[in-house]
């Protein structure tokens, strides 16, 4: 299945801003934030940049929702998913 | 006293007189500047019952003990007074070199009261206090305005200036400086109008004392090292603030349509991404290195300052996607001197008025021309823009039919700019806040989204908007620096009471910080129940209706909205942390023991305390 991952903020500073990511059915959030992580050459594992995959500084978003609100790393995926991945920090 | 000068400028513009005056220490060690200052001197000072409009209102510039010293973010300066907008406490801050001057000048604070037989600028220059004649500058923008005041001063003068908004009285009318600069959104430039002082102008040339320079210059200096090493700095020199425009839009946070919801069609084209390939260079407060003003070319090849606020009240809040178009409404603000919040929040209360047939007018969502024509004429008071000029609360008291049920305020004040239909501790934050709905003290959001507990109403979201009202409300607007360096790039408050000491000598951890943050939102609250005859309930500190009545129709949020029932019940844990009462009112208990005794005694002359 495909699924197509946004990144948002500054973690494309060191991620990039879109991939396309093939994963095998039953995939999760945490295979695809793994692979993301191996494809972009992230040495520190369990972390895209400085952000600690499944940290609260790092949120995910699965089709507009929070993957906290759903079953966090562990959500499942679908063929045709929308993944974001962001970090909240700059505003006010 | 090193650090601060111990002196503030005395100014009755009715008799025409100025005066030095010293200050106490205690004033200094308890309340510490900036808005500490100007909530005690309000306090003690101003009559119950006051109009805001009248001679009596007190309009206060104050500064912090840490202006003027080379040190980071620290070039900026409160502006506060009874607000004509709310009726209670009213606020800002702004950047402006008003603010270094005026300590280099020997002063920590102006006070002015009065009203000028006709309008009047007060010169501070050095020793030298003068109100001269305005008349040349009364009906100017606050552009041309400053621009003849720094040929007739010196390009090294600082102004603090109104714009046509403040000289006609328009509640959301703000102080303004150096072209895009504003603060005082609870109409303070209605206050300075009201006193016909058109600008204060200040230019200082003394040695400002610290405690100990040496270790002063150095924390300073390694301040602006630590700022620009941080690893998020780079990409906050692209986009500021605006990188906000994105992930609000992905969380559903971004105000559309009068905060009717919480995505945006055009957001892409309003966003920090869009905003960079435009920017043409970036402007910042004195002392800063992490420019804040990205400044684009708008509609009419004018020069426009933004950010986040500005950007979406201005644009998707009224339905505007084209980002010079937004340039050009938000640089008329500043030319006309009206808060670009509060003033996107009326335009979309008018539309939505306009669409639901309650005036006549026709004003249809993302309408740019008539956008324009609006803010001329809230700053101007004519027209439906006399109405809408009142803000938003008012505006809709008039207006009838139903329309306070879209006025989207808190205690009179337009919310910024998070849409807060499923985020209860933003609620809270706004709810709370001491000069009603801005975002300047407990901007949890960022916090509350993150977490991915958003629709939940625990006890840790009342925590954490008291935490960042002690930061950011209390320890920032006192100091009076910005808050920036720690809540965008992670700049560590360990240095703050090293800065302190360095420039005071007094020893003051982040514990008495912290304390001092309690002591003046007690302090700010007792003002409000008081200007309000001790009519206060605790429905004061409710969001806007439609956030609980309204669910979203769109985006991934459809069909949410906050619940009253758990709202009430965070909003009592607020209270308990605090030692506050039922209605929201502090203790007798909670006032003494942030040394507010004689305070307490005051209070309880207009409401029995428990």
């Amino acid at each position: 299945m495909e699924i197509t991952v946004r990144v948002f903020g500054e973690l494309t500073e060191t991620i990039g801003n879109r991939h396309t990511i093939t994963l095998e059915d039953g995939a999760n959030i945490r295979s695809l934030t793994r692979r993301v992580a191996a494809q972009t050459g992230q040495r520190r594992q369990g972390y895209l940049g400085e952000y600690r995959i499944g940290g609260n500084e790092l949120a995910i978003l699965l089709n507009g929702r929070n993957v906290e609100l759903l079953q966090g790393l562990e959500t499942k995926l679908r063929d045709g998913d929308e993944v974001v991945l962001m970090i909240y920090t700059m505003g006010g | 006293m090193k650090g601060w000068n111990g002196k503030l400028l005395r100014v009755d513009l009715t008799k025409g007189t100025t005066k030095v005056q010293e200050y106490s220490e205690d004033l200094a060690k308890r309340f510490v500047g900036g808005r500490g200052f100007a909530v005690k001197l309000l306090w003690d000072e101003l009559k119950p019952g006051t109009d805001p409009l009248s001679p009596d209102n007190m309009l206060i510039f104050a500064t912090g003990p840490l202006t003027g010293f080379i040190i980071p973010n620290s070039g900026k300066l409160v502006v506060a007074a009874k607000s004509p907008l709310t009726g209670g406490y009213g606020d800002g801050n702004i950047g402006t070199m008003a603010s270094p001057n005026l300590r280099k000048a020997g002063l920590d604070a102006v006070v002015v009261t009065g009203k000028a037989e006709k309008p009047s600028y007060l010169l501070i220059d050095d020793d030298t206090h003068e109100i001269r004649d305005a008349s040349h500058l009364w009906g100017l923008d606050s552009y041309k305005s400053e621009a003849k005041l720094k040929a007739e001063h010196g390009a090294a003068s600082g102004a603090l200036l109104i714009g046509p908004s403040g000289e006609n009285l328009a509640r959301i009318a703000t102080v303004v400086s150096q072209e895009g600069r504003a603060g005082g959104r609870p109409g303070m430039g209605a206050v300075m109008g009201s006193k016909n002082l058109k600008a204060v102008v200040v230019h200082g040339t003394k040695d400002l004392p610290a405690h100990n320079p040496e270790r002063l210059s150095e924390l300073g200096r390694k301040g602006f090292q630590v700022i620009t090493g941080k690893d998020n700095y780079k990409f906050w020199k692209r986009q500021g603030t605006m990188a906000t425009v994105e992930w609000c839009q992905e969380a559903g946070t971004l105000p559309t349509h009068n905060f009717r919801e919480g995505v945006f069609d055009y957001a892409p084209d309003i966003d920090g991404n869009t905003m960079a390939a435009m920017t043409i260079k970036q402007r910042g407060c004195h002392n800063c290195n992490m420019n804040c003003g990205n400044v684009i070319t708008d509609t009419e090849g004018r020069e426009s300052e933004l950010d986040y606020e500005n950007v979406v009240m201005l644009g998707s809040n009224i339905g505007i996607g084209d980002l010079r178009q937004v340039g050009t409404l938000n640089r008329m603000c500043d030319e006309l001197g009206l808060d670009t919040i509060g003033a996107g929040s009326c335009i979309g209360f008018a539309m939505e008025a306009s669409e639901r047939g309650l005036i006549k007018e026709d004003i249809a969502w993302g309408d740019f021309e008539a956008s324009k024509n609006l803010l001329t004429d809230m700053a101007y008071m004519r027209g439906l823009g006399a109405t809408l000029g009142l803000g938003t609360r008012k505006a809709a008291e008039v207006i009838g039919g139903g329309a306070p049920s879209f006025a989207m305020h808190v205690k009179g004040l337009e919310c910024s700019a998070y849409d807060c239909h499923l985020c209860p501790g933003m609620s809270l934050s706004f709810g709370t806040s001491p000069i009603g709905a801005h975002h300047k003290d407990a901007w949890v959001i960022s916090w509350e989204i993150s977490t991915g507990r958003r629709e939940h109403y625990d006890e840790d979201k009342a925590d954490k908007v008291i935490e960042f009202q002690r930061i950011r409300g209390g320890m920032f607007e006192s100091l009076v620096t910005c808050r920036f360096p720690w809540i965008e790039l992670g700049y560590e408050l360990d240095y703050y009471p090293e800065f302190i000491e360095a420039a005071t000598g007094v020893t003051m951890n982040l514990d008495d910080l912290w304390a001092l943050g309690d002591r003046i939102y007690a302090l700010i609250r007792a003002f409000w129940v008081r200007e309000r005859g001790g009519a206060w309930g605790r429905e004061m500190d409710y969001p806007p209706a439609r956030w609980f009545d309204e669910p979203l129709t769109r985006g991934a949020l459809k069909g949410q909205h906050l619940d009253r029932e758990r709202y009430d019940g965070l909003l009592q844990v607020y209270y308990d942390r605090r030692g506050w009462d039922r209605r929201g009112i502090p203790t007798r208990a909670t006032l003494e023991g942030l040394g507010l005794a004689a305070e307490a005694a005051r209070l309880a002359e207009h409401v029995e305390l428990g």
